[in-house]
Order: structure tokens, then C-alpha cells, then sequence
């Protein structure tokens, strides 16, 4: 009797365990591919009144003057400034020339690559020099190409 | 002693005919049949995931959408996403337009991954990974 208890329990016991496995079923997995790319960024743009004016009142007691505009270099890459102008047509001694400075009103150093991640404030001064009574009248208009690559 | 031989040939003749009778005869078995069709689940993916990112001053996040199809003749299945990616600086997420299939060929479904955080300071990028799919 004993013998027959167990052989139904070993019986049921197999069958649960079919069923167990049973219950588990098929599974199938596959991969998808994922690629992300972020391209090379650079953007430059001129703040504030976004123009350099150089406005003489004394040119006798004036020797030179200067304005400078911010702009702002944004980037995810090394990169270096330069500029460039188109300042032509001045007249006697008078001589146009540019300067990069770390801000508006900062020391004239010619700017390392620019750093990766935050927006870099930069100062573009251009400096009117050579002047004197001799330059006479003047008005001269032109541009500075920032390039930042 | 006619008729004994008729006799005799009557009964032999009976006696074959009653043979051939009984080979002719009729019997059965039964061969028992038995028909299995397993379960069958399978994944095809068809679309990867394939994200550009062109000005990561403006952009926080960017998307593409994967598809793949299961095939399967088994109802009650689950779809699960998983992926392998640590990208620092970057968040991956996954999200799965439907987790229930429909038992049957051709069950179309979409994932969309979803690469976040983007700043200027992650730099110029180029990574890989993978989305693991797994239908159970």
C-alpha cells in the first residue's frame, strides 16, 4: 500500500514538474543596433550694439582711440579665433587694427583654443592710431570677420 | 462408390472453401497518432537606432525609432526591453510602443530610444550600443 502511495506521488510529482516546465514556454531575445553621433558644433555671434564705432572729437590731443564689441563663441570642439578686416582708404598716417581680448575691457592676448563646453565670452577691439590734424576729415566704414575654427 | 468419391470431393471442397473463407477474413488494429506543435516565438529586428545630433547647443534630447516583428504561435507573450549602455554625461532611455503580441506572423512593433542631457561639453561623439529584445 505504502509502495503504490508512493508510486502516485512520484507520478503526480513528474507531472507538475512537465507542467513547471511546461508554463516557462519559448523565449527569444534579438539586439537592435543603436549609434549616436554628435557632429562637431561651432557658432560665433556679436553682442551687444554689435558694432565697433571710433568717434574723434580732438584729433590734436588725440593719438589713438579704441572701442571694443562682445561676442560669443560656443563650441564642442577646440577651436581658434581670428579676425580679419576690410578697413581700406585711410587716409595720411592713420592705421586700422584689431585685437582679441579675453572680455570687453581685458588685456590684449591673442586667445588660446577655445575650451569645449561652456560659451566663451571674447571682446573684439578694434584701435584707430597714427591720428593727427594732418588725417583731416574722415569717414571710413568697413567690417571685422570673426572666424572661429 | 460414386457418390463416396463425390462425397469426398464435396467435403474437400467445403473443407478449402471454408479455408479460403477464412483467409479472406477481417481484423483491426489501432496505431495510436500523436501530433505536436511546439511552441515557436522568434524576433526579427528590421530598423536599429541611428541618432545625429547637429547643434548639441540647442538640443537637450534626440530620438529614433527601431522596429521589429515577432513571429509566434503562442498567445500571452510579453515584450521587455533591455540595453547595455553607460554613456557618461548622456541619459539612454527605451520605451516600448506595445508590450503584448498577437500570436499569428507579422506582429509589428516600435521602440524609440531616447539619448538626453546633450550639452556643448560632451564634445564631439561618437558611440555605440545595444537594445536587447526579448519577448517571453
Amino acid at each position: 500500500m505504502n509502495k503504490r502511495v508512493l508510486f502516485l506521488v512520484g507520478v503526480l510529482s513528474l507531472s507538475l514538474l512537465t507542467w513547471s516546465f511546461a508554463a516557462l514556454g519559448e523565449t527569444a531575445t534579438d539586439t537592435a543596433d543603436v549609434a549616436l553621433a554628435i557632429n562637431e558644433y561651432v557658432s560665433v555671434s556679436v553682442e551687444g550694439d554689435g558694432s565697433i564705432d571710433i568717434t574723434v572729437n580732438n584729433p590734436d590731443t588725440t593719438n589713438s582711440s579704441s572701442d571694443a564689441v562682445p561676442f560669443t563663441v560656443k563650441t564642442n570642439a577646440s577651436q581658434s579665433v581670428s579676425v580679419s578686416d576690410n578697413i581700406t582708404g585711410l587716409s595720411g598716417d592713420l592705421s586700422f587694427t584689431t585685437d582679441i581680448l579675453d572680455s570687453v575691457g581685458g588685456s590684449s592676448t591673442t586667445p588660446s583654443p577655445d575650451s569645449v563646453g561652456n560659451p566663451h565670452e571674447y571682446a573684439l577691439q578694434g584701435t584707430l592710431s597714427n591720428i593727427s590734424l594732418d588725417d583731416g576729415i574722415v569717414n571710413v566704414t568697413g567690417e571685422v570677420t570673426i572666424t572661429v575654427s | 462408390m460414386n457418390k463416396r468419391l463425390l462425397f469426398l470431393v464435396a467435403v474437400l471442397s467445403l473443407s478449402l472453401l471454408s479455408v479460403s473463407l477464412a483467409a479472406l477474413g477481417t481484423t483491426s488494429t489501432t496505431a495510436d497518432i500523436e501530433v505536436t506543435i511546439a511552441e515557436y516565438v522568434s524576433i526579427s529586428v528590421s530598423d536599429g537606432i541611428d541618432i545625429t545630433v547637429e547643434n548639441p547647443d540647442s538640443t537637450n534630447a534626440a530620438s529614433d525609432t527601431g522596429t521589429f516583428t515577432v513571429d509566434t504561435n503562442a498567445s500571452g507573450k510579453t515584450i521587455s526591453l533591455s540595453d547595455d549602455i553607460s554613456w557618461s554625461g548622456l541619459t539612454f532611455s527605451t520605451t516600448l510602443s506595445d508590450s503584448s503580441v498577437t500570436a499569428g506572423g507579422g506582429d509589428t512593433h516600435n521602440f524609440t530610444a531616447t539619448v538626453s542631457d546633450i550639452d556643448l561639453g560632451d564634445g564631439v561623439t561618437t558611440k555605440t550600443g545595444e537594445v536587447t529584445i526579448t519577448v517571453s
